[in-house]
């Protein structure tokens, strides 16, 4: 299979713009594959390929930016580009865009790479647009960068209109700071990606999206940490990452996306981490893996092949107080659930595959779970290693919250209407604003799905959240724990607790089933002092 | 590619005759011949996944499909990858026949949005709507950008009523009020992702009528707007698709709002 570095040296690929001449030197056109039936993706032969495990973002030396910049800033600078991507050997790679290190040019395009953040190192990350000017089909190149789940000002948090254009630049300012500088507050997975209005779905789908992570020192990314404060959970090569992305391709392999999927877009062919169906080889010993559903629409429900349960620490950007065994996990588009699983004592050689079974056939949400999934992953054990890892009973205290004596309440409908998705009555409009939270002051959010059997996972930027009730019932253990997304299932009330304490300014809340983001169940709240 | 003939134009419309004269719930069972043979989004279709077994076909998903007839099925991604549409033929308020990808989409920039005369609902908001829109666009307008109204309500609306509507909203050439065979439509307004998965809201003709899509056929970007804009953000949300990506500036949001409405305590 042509990579596109083994372009690069037949000097075939002169810019990541030129795909016309690339195109005719490979002639794309006659590389049609055998199609898969049904009108869906072509066939490809499942765990061909090893899990790609995205690089960590390497610092540039400082330079002179908006941001502000204390004694011990990291600099990043980072370029939005199109370039040809593997997704598997069976098929001629696909035109994607995404995130690159300027530090690392031969990089894979998506996911991007990985930022890894330390709690109060401030970072600025320079993203520089290189998409073309004049992109066809799907794609618009005027981009903005959303740190899912990150504790910013409103100009570092991706404001869907404040975008750069290609040949254009743009600072993120991440202070990398709790909430109250609480350590309570400590946040572990976080992703980044493009959050232009109207356009997120087809921007995100082409490829741009890509992890931060956060350490402190308690969760400190140091299985051998000496720090009698420090969780030691699996950390280095055995802390991965996984985004799960369900994508559809053509026969000559480019990524196709139906601009006509209003109601939510489904593919029939599932990636971790940019590759369709690969395998993972691990060894007899703790792991991590940090799920996060990068789909535009799809539900997951993961289970294992074997049988064996799940250790979940950690719900979206935050660690759960405790770990708690589960058989299966759902997740829904932009959660993100992070495990431990535990390969020791299981013989070489034994394949154990991670399955989806989870149906959903539209995109207003999945229909059940099934006693057969799609195998997505497979984990193949190869011998043993040293496993200095634990998973404490104890993971990260959560911050007390006292929702009695709460005194602002507010409500916020998500519905349908006229084929389109609104919140309370309107669709997405920059300049009406539907709250106006103070800072320091605590509030409880009535969210309630306006119903029709459609599913909404709502994300909420700027702070975290506190899921209260469902329907009027606690909700289940891992989602007791601090959240930026909640489900609303078909017709449900959810009452969250939320607290805004830093940064006044303007931020977005939205469903993250982005087509329905797109058209256009985003609402814009002012934090005010 | 014009429409081949009169008479295949008329052999599309004694079809219409002989469907209003033996079928009584149209919508589900002459839905969508073009979208027919597409991609079914089931688990069970995530290929050869090799789950060991045959894949996740548990019995009941093919139960969940109810009545196959009345599920939209994706379109094949042959067909999506292609760009083009469903070439349906039409007829304008004019009649004069037309075929929809080759000779409203294919390289325009359109603006498109289903209704039908009789509808009481969103439809009239939506002409009077695009209506201004049409204004603010002046003589770009047929040379720069094409209004394409499809009827939902074929039968009725002949190219006569038609005309009679859009005279009523004052629409100019450039803006093209279309009628057509109902199953071509349905299977038009399909494709272009106008529908409910719940078969009885999808039933409700108006539920399609509160949508204007936006697209730029010569490069294959789309969009869509709810017609409850105001007509200065379907402008801007067409220039964003297709007419002048340059005026597109980056912008914050403005402050000057009242408090917010929906706060109850302090
Ligand atoms: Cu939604």
């Amino acid at each position: 299979m042509l990579t596109r570095r083994d372009l690069l040296k037949m000097g075939l690929l002169a810019g990541g713009s030129a795909m016309l001449p690339l195109e005719q030197a490979l002639g794309r056109n006659l590389l049609r594959l055998p199609g898969g039936g049904n009108g869906g993706s072509p066939a490809t032969t499942p765990f061909l390929r090893s899990l790609p495990l995205p690089a960590t973002v390497q610092p540039v030396a400082a330079f002179s930016t908006r941001c502000a910049t204390p004694g011990g800033t990291v600099f990043y600078e980072i370029h939005e580009k199109e370039g040809l991507h593997s997704f598997h050997p069976d098929l001629p790679p696909a035109t994607v865009w995404g995130y690159q290190d300027v530090n690392a040019p031969n990089a894979p395009l998506t996911p991007g790479p990985t930022f890894i953040g330390r709690v109060n190192v401030p970072a600025v990350a320079r993203f520089v647009n290189d998409l073309p000017t004049a992109p066809r089909s799907f794609g618009v190149p005027n981009t903005t960068v959303h740190r899912h789940g990150g504790f910013q000002e409103d100009l570092s948090d991706g404001i869907p209109t404040l975008f750069f254009r290609p040949g254009e630049s743009y600072d993120y300012c991440w202070p990398n700071s709790n909430p109250d500088n609480d350590p309570r507050e400590g946040e572990s997975t976080l992703w980044y990606h493009d959050h232009l209005v109207d356009f997120t779905a087809q921007n995100v789908y082409r490829g741009l999206a890509g992890f931060h992570l956060m350490f402190d020192d308690v969760d400190s990314g140091n299985e051998n940490d000496p720090n009698p404060n420090a969780l030691r959970l699996p950390s280095g090569d055995f802390d991965v990452p996984m985004v799960v992305q369900d994508k559809l391709f053509a026969g000559n392999g480019e990524l196709v996306y139906d601009s006509f999927s209003h109601n939510g877009f489904l593919g029939d062919k599932f990636c971790v981490n940019g590759a369709i169906q690969p395998f993972f080889s691990v060894k007899q010993r703790k792991y991590r893996f940090r799920f996060l559903n990068g789909s535009n629409a799809r539900f997951f429900e993961f289970f294992l092949s074997n049988g064996r349960s799940f250790v979940q620490i950690g719900a979206d950007d935050n660690l759960l107080p405790h770990p708690i065994t589960r058989t299966s996990i759902r997740i829904a588009p932009a959660e993100r659930i992070d495990v431990v699983l535990d390969f020791n004592g299981i013989p070489t050689g034994t394949a154990i595959f991670l399955e989806n079974r989870l149906q959903q056939t539209s995109g207003r949400g999945p229909d059940r779970v099934v006693s057969h999934g799609t195998q997505v992953l497979k984990f193949i054990v190869d011998g043993p290693a040293a496993d200095p890892s634990q998973v404490p009973n104890n993971l990260r205290e959560l911050p007390p919250i006292n929702p009695g004596a709460v005194t602002v309440q507010r409500r916020f409908e998500f519905a349908r209407s006229h084929g389109g998705w609104v919140v309370n009555g309107e669709f997405f409009d920059p300049n009406r604003v539907l709250a106006r939270p103070r800072l320091g002051v605590p509030e409880i959010w009535t969210l309630k799905n306006g119903g029709g059997g459609w599913f909404h996972p709502i994300h909420i930027h700027l702070e975290s959240h506190r899921i209260l009730t469902r329907n009027g019932r606690i909700p289940p253990a891992w989602e007791q724990g601090r959240k930026d997304t909640v489900v609303l299932n078909p017709s449900e009330e959810v009452r969250i607790y939320i607290e805004f304490r830093q940064f006044a300014g303007q931020y977005v809340f939205h469903c993250h089933n982005i087509e329905h983001e797109d058209v256009a169940m985003m609402g814009r709240f002012d934090t005010i002092l | 590619m014009k429409i081949e003939s009169m008479k295949e134009w008329a052999t599309a419309r004694a079809g219409i005759r002989a469907v209003l004269a033996s079928c009584v719930v149209c919508l589900a069972a002459c839905s969508g011949s073009s979208a027919r043979k597409g991609r079914p989004d089931s688990l069970a279709q995530v290929d050869s996944t090799t789950s060991g077994t045959e894949v996740a076909l548990d019995g009941d998903i093919e139960s969940n499909d109810l009545d196959d007839e009345e599920t939209p099925r994706s379109p094949s991604v042959d067909e999506i990858q292609s760009g083009k549409l469903p070439n349906i033929p039409l007829l304008t308020q004019d009649d004069k026949p037309v075929r929809f990808y080759d000779d409203l989409v294919k390289g325009k920039v359109v603006m498109i949005n289903f209704m039908f005369t009789m509808c009481q609902g969103s439809c009239p908001g939506t002409s009077a709507k695009l209506a201004k829109v049409q204004d603010a666009l002046g003589d770009r307008v047929g040379r720069d950008v094409f209004i394409l109204s499809i009827s939902l309500d074929p039968e009725k609306d002949t190219p006569t009523v038609l005309k009679q509507y859009a005279e009523r909203y004052g629409a100019r050439p450039g803006w093209s009020f279309l009628t057509g065979n109902r199953s071509d439509i349905e299977g038009l307004r399909h494709r272009l992702g106008l529908f409910d998965p719940d078969p009885v809201v999808d039933a409700d003709k108006t539920q399609h009528a509160g949508v204007i899509l936006l697209g730029n056929g010569a490069i294959g970007r789309w969009s869509r707007i709810l017609a409850l804009a105001k007509p200065q953000q379907i402008l801007d949300a067409l220039d964003r698709v297709a007419l002048d990506p340059q005026k597109w500036k980056p912008a914050m949001w403005s402050s000057e709002e009242p408090q917010a409405p929906n706060a109850s305590g302090r």
